[in-house]
């Protein structure tokens, strides 16, 4: 992944997560918006990308049982 | 017999150590990791006697240019292939594969075929697609069985359909998915009854167990170093030597020619080069294919055979543990038997986030492994996982002990998420 790439990915997660409900979502509910909106890189560049903004703390996770998933959310 | 715990003092990587832990790598399939023999073959051409080959008299340039020619009779020496002129270099099996394919009349009165199977991976399907969908070739893909098995009679049925002289079965020799292996015997020589050309994808076999290129009866091959303890951005693809002749190249320029000519009538006339030469254009990676003899090198001071069989063990070891912990929550794809595999697994999660329990398992024990479509999007499709999955991928370097506790973490997660 570029540099360019990597930053598209990131822009593309916030953005997204600003516009869910409670601003959380699961990794399959990122992956799927992404891709229903045409502007996914490959999905498996999603995760990695996820991890690094949770490093930064610009989101956190828990894990949901209910949902079998973990949840991230915009760190407020 | 392999000795694991020398091996493993080879490899600097695995002794990383992350918050105070040591790190489990199971992500070979991906990229494997580096012998310091490797390491220090690609630091003594750096340092020491960097330079081009074959263009300067001084010695650092003829000291490049034997090492950089060895190690092509080294590749050669290492898949039996009859001349080293039969070795190109190129970037990767994606560049290789693209390159043999082009083997292809796309020009002939009657259209050619190109045959692959479903799970192949990106590098043996996005150009014949591409190709397809611009009118230059028909292409027919076999789908993968369930159990992987190779269905050799629709194989036949499309090979029999197919323009003699102009078509190319490009398949996966061991998918990096199902971990099955194909009969490339069997199916080379239904191919050549009707005069066309096998080219196989051996990024996933080339670094795990030996292969012989004229006792397999394979045309041309791609294979990755970066797969197979090499460096990054080096491959190669051999060719029968009549194949390469006819074969046009990709790019082209510097080293690719013998002369340029200028012609009375204005005109220029180039006067290529013969095989591996007119491949090779521009200046090459020449630390890279020094590493890459280094890698093979190192391969076979192990033995592939000892490697072949002790990744069986690795596999056996894999689908048992999977079976008897978490038999009823998971679903390994590919052959039952470790023997008809390769140590590999991709692991359908039946409703957990492959990405999610990856993300998990980096970060409760530093287990290093791929989750998503590995590549290969269109198969996974195809069998409705849409979501992809887990694959964890050992080599030579990991043992039964890291085995055990990825599976004790894996069980851990999909307790902890339902």
């Amino acid at each position: 992944m570029s540099f360019k790439d990597e930053e598209k990915v990131i822009r593309l997660i916030i953005l997204l997560l600003e516009d869910m409900p409670n601003n959380e979502a699961t990794t399959k509910e990122l992956i799927d918006e992404a891709t229903s909106l045409g502007v996914a890189d490959c999905p498996d560049r999603i995760p990695s990308a996820l991890v690094e903004l949770a490093a930064k703390g610009q989101i956190k996770k828990h894990i949901s049982r209910e949902k079998k998933a973990i949840i991230w959310s915009l760190s407020s | 017999m392999i000795n694991i715990n020398a091996i493993r003092e080879d490899f600097p990587a695995l002794h990383e150590l992350r918050d105070g832990k040591p790190i489990i790598y199971a992500d070979s399939a991906c990229m494997s990791l580096k012998p310091k023999q490797v390491i220090n073959a690609l630091v003594d051409y750096y340092s020491h006697y960097t330079a081009c080959a074959g263009r300067s008299p001084h010695a650092f340039s003829r000291e490049t240019t034997r090492l950089y020619n060895e190690s092509r009779k080294k590749i050669a020496a290492f898949i039996n292939a009859k001349d080293a002129a039969e070795v190109v270099w190129v970037k990767n099996t994606t560049e290789a594969l693209n390159l043999g394919s082009n083997i292809l009349k796309l020009d002939s009165k009657e259209k050619p075929t190109l045959i692959t199977t479903s799970e192949s991976h990106n590098s043996n399907l996005v150009k014949w697609v591409r190709l397809e969908s611009i009118g230059k070739i028909n292409l027919k893909i076999i789908p993968t069985h369930i159990d992987c098995a190779f269905d050799i009679e629709k194989f036949t049925s499309v090979v029999e359909k197919c323009p003699p002289e102009n078509f190319l079965a490009s398949l996966n020799h061991v998918s990096n998915v199902t971990a099955a292996h194909i009969p490339v015997k069997e199916l080379g020589k239904i191919v050549h009854e009707h005069e066309g050309l096998l080219q196989l994808d051996a990024a996933q076999s080339f670094p795990h167990a030996p292969l012989d290129v004229q006792k397999m009866g394979i045309d041309l091959l791609g294979a990755s170093m970066h797969k197979a303890l090499g460096p990054t951005g080096m491959g190669i693809l051999y060719g029968k030597y009549e194949i390469l002749e006819q074969l046009e190249p990709l790019i082209l320029g510097g080293e690719t020619v013998s002369d340029v000519k200028a012609l009375n009538s204005g005109k220029v006339k180039i006067e290529m080069l013969n095989p591996p030469s007119k491949f090779e254009a521009g200046l090459q990676n020449y630390a890279g294919a020094i590493g890459s003899g280094a890698a093979v090198d190192y391969l076979n001071s192990v033995g592939m055979e000892n490697i072949a069989k002790y990744e069986v063990h690795l596999a056996r070891k894999m689908l048992t543990g999977l079976n008897e912990a978490l038999g009823d929550k998971i679903q390994i794809l590919g052959p039952k038997d470790p023997t008809q595999r390769a140590a590999l697994a991709a692991i359908d999660l039946k409703g957990i986030n492959p990405h999610e329990v990856a993300i998990l398992m980096d970060e409760m024990s530093n287990i290093f492994l791929r989750s998503g479509y590995h590549c290969t999007h269109y198969w996974h499709h195809t069998i409705n996982l849409n979501e992809g999955t887990l694959r964890p991928s050992w080599y030579l370097y990991n043992t039964v002990e890291e085995i055990d506790i990825f599976i004790e973490t894996l069980e851990e997660i999909i307790n902890m998420l339902t």
